[in-house]
């Protein structure tokens, strides 16, 4: 994924925050994920709302550093799809 | 990811399990609902909306609907159908002999996954349990949910007669293409009577932790996490989630930490009078449970493979929930505990 990819969430996952970051359940295989992350949280329910970009402007606002924001991101969005909760979508 | 759970508070449940109605057309001689032809007072339709509505805006992801026998409850494809509507997986527990083609149908019309009880893998070991005439009335729901793709597990509660015949469950299940779900016999509702009799023997434990060791496709709803204190953890949770990560809700509305605790001194509350999003957060129940620690294990070499196994379990054995697992496999209490 690059910054202007859109993504999605796979068929079958439900997220939720929790004060550690959040928690993802698969329903295929009733896998838990646990995310110690509310930024990782913040880019599921992002999500099918536009490019990367716009997604991390929004869930990244608050990072100092908007470069260091951006890769910070892509780097959560790979562990996402890499552990199959999400995937890009075609342009 | 390193995520403690002796430090955790979880805003919602992951799942919880409702026990829809408490009637039952069987007797199950061990039936941990103690259910019966009659249930009084059980929730309305508008109460169980507003529950539904509470565990969607909570997110809990799934509930398991159980009983007595839910497919007995009037209204039970329109709860199906309002709780998929509002996002929750639901899967439910069944004695499969109010299976038809037509219930068949729709239950794959909706997508629901199904638990079929059945006790042993022929009639000789399951009907004493379940009743006469239940192996092949459940048999038959398997493969009428099987012919039409429904997502099936066998559940099977082990006892000293269905452990001798882990493989031949397993077969069966596998021959109409169910999984095999393990379930550990807990001295509730009328198994009460029966648990000295039925429960495993400490050799028997044994074994089945071995056979789940290499049966890793059997689940068991993590039911026999206790066994981990043998050695290399079994697969899934080595901890109780009782109050934790889970709840059970009762038919008529009141709260307990699990399924097997249905006793009026572990009632959180009910969610006819506070929703369960408050209660799960409030209830003081709740939040000992979360920090309890059996003080009899702590010491344990193997505590942290078990924590202390499970906490409903010690609540039905020994009336206190903060004593070590009453089926311990390094304790020397096994099977020896009156109720």
């Amino acid at each position: 994924m690059n910054l202007d990819s859109r993504y999605a969430v796979q068929a079958g996952i439900r997220f939720r925050y929790e004060d550690f970051g959040g928690i993802v359940y698969r329903r295929s295989d009733d896998r838990l994920y646990i995310l110690n992350s509310h930024l990782a949280v913040d880019l599921l329910y992002g999500a099918g709302t536009g490019k990367v970009r716009d997604i991390a402007a929004k869930a990244g606002a608050d990072l100092p550093n908007q470069q260091a924001a951006g890769e910070h991101i892509l780097k959560l969005l790979g562990y996402l799809e890499e552990l199959g909760l999400v995937y890009e979508l075609e342009h | 990811m390193n995520w403690n759970i002796e430090n955790t508070r979880l805003w919602a449940p992951i799942c919880l399990t409702w026990q829809l109605t408490g009637r039952c057309n069987l007797r199950c001689i061990h039936c941990l609902a103690d259910s019966r032809d009659e249930s009084l007072n059980e929730l309305e339709m508008d109460e169980i909306r507003d529950f539904l509505d509470d565990l969607a805006d909570m997110k809990v992801f799934y509930i398991n609907v159980g009983g007595g026998e839910p497919l007995l409850h009037t209204y039970f494809f329109e709860i199906m159908d309002y709780a998929a509507a509002k996002g929750i997986y639901v899967q439910f527990s069944t004695n499969g002999t109010l299976i038809d083609s037509v219930v068949a149908t729709g239950v794959a019309k909706r997508g629901l996954r199904v638990q079929v009880s059945l006790d042993g893998w022929q009639p000789a070991i399951n009907d004493p349990v379940r009743g006469v005439g239940t192996f092949h009335k459940a048999v038959n729901a398997i493969r009428l949910l099987r012919e039409r793709n429904v997502e099936v597990a066998v559940n099977c509660v082990v006892t000293g007669s269905t452990v001798a015949g882990l493989n031949e469950m397993l077969e069966l299940a596998t021959s109409y293409g169910a999984g095999l779900r393990l379930s550990r016999l807990r001295p509730s509702g009328r198994a009460q009577d029966k648990w000295q009799e039925l429960a495993p023997s400490r050799e028997q434990y044994l074994k089945l932790y071995h056979w789940l060791k290499k049966h890793p496709e059997v689940k068991t709803g993590d039911s026999f996490f206790f066994l981990s204190s043998l050695g290399a953890p079994l697969p899934g949770l080595s901890y109780c989630g009782a109050g934790r990560l889970t709840c059970s809700v009762d038919p008529q509305g009141f709260v307990f930490p699990c399924p097997f605790t249905i006793h009026s001194t572990m009632v959180a509350g009910n969610i006819r009078e506070k929703p369960l999003s408050e209660l799960w957060q409030e209830a003081k129940l709740f939040t000992r449970l979360r920090t309890a620690k059996p003080e009899a294990c702590t010491a344990c070499p193997t505590y942290q493979n078990c924590r202390g196994g499970c906490r409903g379990a010690s609540f039905l054995a020994y009336g206190n929930w903060n004593r070590a697992d009453p089926e311990c496999v390094r304790g020397e209490n096994n099977g020896k505990v009156s109720v």
